[in-house]
């Protein structure tokens, strides 16, 4: 754990210098961090607990609206609105899994595109609050110590800051009890209960983690941002997207949703700019060839063979 | 084999001299992939079509005019992405792009950074409403084509006085350019004196809308006003006729105004009325030859995209003529000066009612007659007389 931990420091020591080296390629530094937290979020409940849900873009979208209707109507602070966003998303976790978990089998899965979907008809019909199929703005943003969050390289650090807080959550919750208890359920439910471990309050909790952590991030995406309209932000293709981030990089690690991000908005990225419009059919070929060649994802693949030689070694 | 060496590396440097020969570079924010890559592809050619036109008259004072197109791969952070390049590279304006989705955050983030902003393809009014200093479009917003519906309700409803226009039912998808619309539209209805008497929205991807066409049946409208994407207006159409929903005056926005709604409806798209910012009869000078340009260019039928395209980078070209393209509050100063006639419409910022930096349109209404968009309002721009008003279906 206090190796990761380091790891972790040192990657973020080494993430700070980036604005001063690549000052004109935030945004897509910003992207990678955010789907980073995003997908580790994510793998808290998907990966390390095999609760595989594809509506992590309520939450997105809970966090954005939070931050804009706070700000443009409420004038309220980013940072309160985030908390705010991040308890009503543990919260609305909460009910979403206990009327779900005590279900098995893809169930929970279904739900979740549904509970995405719901959230996006709120958004687009109460539109006294959200604006309505039109979306929200936000214009304007308070300046703590004379800092304008609306300014690429802020943002940059608010990213970096989430995706650091979310791994280093990862990486402790990975060695506690909680971490264990999270994995026993993955693998077998009647065992783990046979071990004391009780499943759905269990996945209950990491949902409710996951969602809470999921909707920061979703903050810091409206104020990049600026503008919601609620067919994009609660979008399943979102929801897709980080489900596919995290399984890509490698399910239940601590790097592999991170590295995820890397690969994929990375390469997307590059893509973009050199192939035109043939790059969503190379961006889709490169998924096929991950999963159809590294089934655990790429970080999941490096740790298995990394394990094998050591078995091999002792052998 | 050193000379071919030498020769190669010459070869390259007068390559590089050419192309670091003095040009004015214009960044385009487009989506060639994704979901609305079909848009993206329509307003290149445009955009391309002005171009070649703009170097063959001496480009920019004497300077050949680029275009660097990024892909915005139809989605927010792409466009932002390169956005940021643009912004960093010193180009003296941005074009981009279509969905507001995108074209939101783009003005906000270039409004920031001081670059001039021209709206390829949004229609939303939030774009120039308040708008910004920065952000100018060229191209019609909600509150524009509403009007234009209502005013040409009002123009048959005075023309035949027999045939009374009284009640409008609406139906539209919940996407930001349907409600949007329709809200314009309901707001116009109450001022003008029309009686709504249907509202109705739907989810993307209905595709039975037979329930609501027969409730609107009992309703009996005089105007039909839907606003929908491209296979909902055809299916809205083929319902309508099915069920037996007869209006005297149907308008169809968007969905009705692509060439390919005449050719999947058939003889039903006959008398729908839509609202376009171009159309290849209009009355400006050199719309005709406009239209054989973009034809052979497009390698099949043009539509009003194709000219949105167009219409955004002469704008730009008219405003780098007057300004120094290395500066770019000079740029934002000649657009905010702009005061032009192209083959697709006049324009100029001058704003009212809110808006900023909006160009104050003349929407024009199209009405399908014999499987051809006929430009029929306003009247001094139009081709033919509307015919008005739309038979039942029974006697078709």
């Amino acid at each position: 754990m206090i190796k990761h931990l380091i790891g972790l420091g040192v990657l973020l020591a080494i993430g700070m210098t980036y604005p001063a080296i690549f000052p004109n390629n935030l945004t897509i530094a910003i992207s990678v961090l955010l789907f980073a937290g995003w997908a580790t979020s994510w793998d808290l409940l998907g990966g390390w607990n095999g609760q595989v849900s594809l509506g992590h873009a309520s939450f997105v979208g809970l966090g954005a609206y939070f931050v804009a209707i706070g700000q443009s109507q409420f004038g309220l602070a980013p940072w309160w609105t985030m908390a705010m966003a991040a308890a009503v998303a543990a919260v609305l976790a909460y009910f979403w899994g206990w009327l779900t978990f005590s279900l098995r089998g893809p169930y929970f899965s279904l739900s979740t595109i549904a509970v995405a979907e719901i959230l996006r008809l709120v958004a687009i019909n109460e539109e006294w609050l959200t604006g309505g199929a039109t979306g929200v703005f936000i214009a304007t943003l308070p300046e703590p110590f004379g800092v304008d969050l609306f300014s690429r390289t802020a943002q940059f650090y608010m990213a970096l800051a989430f995706a650091g807080v979310v791994i280093a959550t990862v990486i402790v919750v990975s060695r506690a009890r909680f971490g264990y208890q999270l994995r026993a359920v993955r693998e077998d439910e009647d065992s783990a209960m046979a071990a004391g471990i009780d499943p759905t309050a269990t996945k209950l909790k990491a949902f409710m983690l996951s969602a809470a952590l999921t909707s920061i991030g979703g903050g810091i995406y409206g104020i990049v941002l600026a503008f919601i309209e609620p067919h994009v932000i609660f979008a399943l293709l979102l929801s897709v997207q980080i489900a596919l981030t995290a399984i890509i990089g490698g399910r239940g690690t601590i790097w592999g949703p991170a590295v995820g991000a890397l690969v994929l908005i990375g390469a997307g990225e590059i893509f973009r700019t050199t192939f035109a419009e043939a790059n969503m059919l190379i961006y889709g070929i490169l998924i096929l060839v991950v999963v159809l060649f590294v089934p655990r994802g790429i970080v999941g693949e490096l740790a298995r063979r990394h394990i094998r030689r050591l078995y091999a070694k002792r052998a | 084999m050193r000379i071919a060496i030498a020769a190669a590396l010459a070869a390259t440097l007068c390559v590089v001299g050419a192309s670091a020969q003095a040009q004015v570079e214009v960044g385009v924010i487009n989506s060639l992939s994704g979901n609305f890559a079909a848009f993206g592809e329509r307003y290149r050619t445009g955009l391309q079509v002005a171009l070649d036109e703009i170097n063959a008259n001496g480009g920019i004072k004497g300077q050949q005019l680029t275009l660097t197109i990024q892909d915005d791969r139809s989605e927010a952070k792409s466009a932002l992405a390169a956005a940021e390049s643009f912004a960093s590279k010193g180009v003296p304006l941005v074009i981009g792009s279509y969905a507001s989705s995108i074209t939101g955050p783009l003005a906000q983030f270039l409004t920031r950074q001081k670059v001039p902003m021209i709206v390829l393809g949004s229609a939303d009014d939030s774009i120039t409403k308040p708008g910004s200093l920065w952000v100018f479009r060229a191209k019609h917003n909600s509150t524009i084509v509403g009007k234009a519906y209502f005013d040409y309700f009002d123009h048959l409803k005075n023309t035949k006085k027999d045939v009374p226009l009284e009640s409008v039912a609406m139906l539209y998808g919940n996407g930001a350019w349907p409600t949007s619309l329709a809200k314009e539209g309901k707001r116009l209805a109450s001022e003008r004196g029309y009686k709504v008497v249907g509202d109705q929205s739907y989810d993307q991807g209905v595709t039975d809308f037979r329930p609501i066409l027969n409730r609107f049946r009992g309703a009996n409208p005089d105007i039909l006003y839907i606003v929908s994407y491209a296979e909902d207006g055809v299916a809205i159409t083929r319902q309508m006729r099915e069920v037996g929903l007869n209006a005297k005056v149907i308008a169809i926005d968007t969905s009705a105004a692509l060439p390919s709604f005449v050719q999947q409806v058939g003889k039903s798209a006959d008398y729908v009325a839509t609202a376009v910012s171009w159309s290849q009869d209009v009355k400006y000078p050199g719309a005709q030859e406009l239209y054989g340009r973009l034809k052979d260019k497009a390698g099949g039928e043009p539509s009003f995209y194709e000219a949105e395209g167009y219409l955004a980078l002469m704008v730009a070209a008219d405003a780098l003529r007057r300004a120094d393209p290395k500066s770019r509050d000079s740029v934002r100063e000649a657009l905010a000066a702009t005061d032009i006639t192209t083959p697709v419409t006049t324009v100029n910022f001058k704003s009212a009612e809110g808006f900023q930096g909006q160009n104050p349109i003349r929407s024009l209404i199209l009405q399908i007659q014999d499987g051809k968009h006929v430009t029929v309002f306003p009247d001094d721009l139009a081709a033919k007389e509307a015919q008005h008003p739309t038979p039942e279906w029974s006697t078709r």
